[in-house]
């Protein structure tokens, strides 16, 4: 099984998805803007480097936690990986899970992260990006969680 | 081994490239517009299909090819496909991706704008037929590109010109 989670870049709402997907980001408080520096890939996503599903880890049961930057052609991006998939033989329904991220991402992050990524104006940004990622990080534990229930099978936000 | 030719919508410049893969268009000489209008998929897919992949038949290797059109997002979506195949362990040797957008003229890309887009399917297919007329060194040119790349991994012998027509 693998799962999805994507973003515009691919570097901040997915990035922390996936951490609190792994655990390596708490699920009972808000983590310090230090705690979200120190995961890998927070911010570290390459704009021409988009596209790429990139692999963060395996969660306790198994399961391959991915990110994608995938800026703003995901339904034609999920069709056509999808379709070359099963052409290659290696599709199977319900073994891959997207999960868009964007919808939890606020004003803070997207300024934020265009002021760091496209822009490289780092100093700027940052202090957005984790005030912004802190203030919408009930929402990215919330999809989470509704994310693990709908693989268990689960009744969403059980 | 599979080949997907890709280009915006996946109908026409890919679909030209395909034919002549295929066999189904001659490389030694131009075919006419209604052959060209005539082929399968040629200016038939509509624009909500863009992103699904289409069999084209088989290559003179025994190569599968495809039509598969990426939209405005080609690079990003590339990438996401290739490295999907490399999470699922797919050998990167078992497929190929050629761009045939860069071979299309602006006839091409004015007629399917036209057809596609706006709804002028006479004109537009006329055009589109026109335009891959006038391109057709350019494609001939790729698709002999690609053989031999499909010949290459297949370590077949030959690295020369391949044979026209087979």
């Amino acid at each position: 099984m693998l799962v999805i989670y994507h973003c515009h870049g691919g570097a901040h709402a997915s990035v922390v998805c996936a951490a609190v997907h792994l655990g390596l980001l708490p699920v009972d408080r808000i983590p310090t803007a230090d705690e979200l520096w120190a995961v890998r890939w927070f911010d570290r996503e390459d704009p021409a480097d988009h596209g790429r599903i990139r692999c963060m880890g395996v969660d306790s049961r198994g399961r391959k936690v991915c990110v994608l930057g995938r800026r703003n052609v995901f339904r034609v991006l999920r069709r056509a990986v999808e379709l070359v998939a099963r052409e290659m033989g290696v599709w199977s329904p319900g073994e891959v899970l997207f999960v868009d991220t964007l919808p939890c991402a606020n004003w803070y992050m997207r300024v934020g992260g265009f002021l760091s990524r496209a822009a490289g104006l780092r100093r700027l940004g940052r202090p957005l990006l984790a005030h912004g990622t802190r203030k919408a990080y009930p929402e990215l534990v919330a999809l989470v969680r509704r994310t693990l229930a709908r693989m268990e099978g689960r009744p969403e936000g059980g | 081994m599979k080949v997907f030719y890709n280009c915006y919508g996946g109908t026409h410049t890919s679909v030209a490239a395909a034919a002549l893969h295929t066999g189904r268009l001659d490389p030694r000489r131009p075919p006419r517009v209604r052959d060209i209008v005539g082929l399968p998929l040629f200016d038939r897919v509509p624009t909500e299909d863009i992103g699904l992949a289409f069999p084209y038949g088989r290559g003179p290797d025994g190569e599968d090819v495809f039509v598969i059109g990426f939209g405005p997002g080609k690079t990003v979506i590339k990438r996401a496909v290739t490295s999907f195949l490399e999470l699922k362990g797919v050998c990167a040797e078992d497929y190929l991706f050629v761009d045939a957008l860069p071979r299309a003229t602006w006839a091409i890309k004015v007629g399917g704008t036209l057809s596609r887009r706006l709804g002028l399917v006479p004109l537009g297919r006329l055009l589109a037929a026109w335009g891959v007329q006038r391109a057709y060194d350019r494609l001939v040119s790729l698709v002999e590109e690609t053989r031999a790349k499909v010949r290459r991994r297949r370590g077949g012998a030959s690295l020369t010109v391949p044979s026209r027509g087979g």
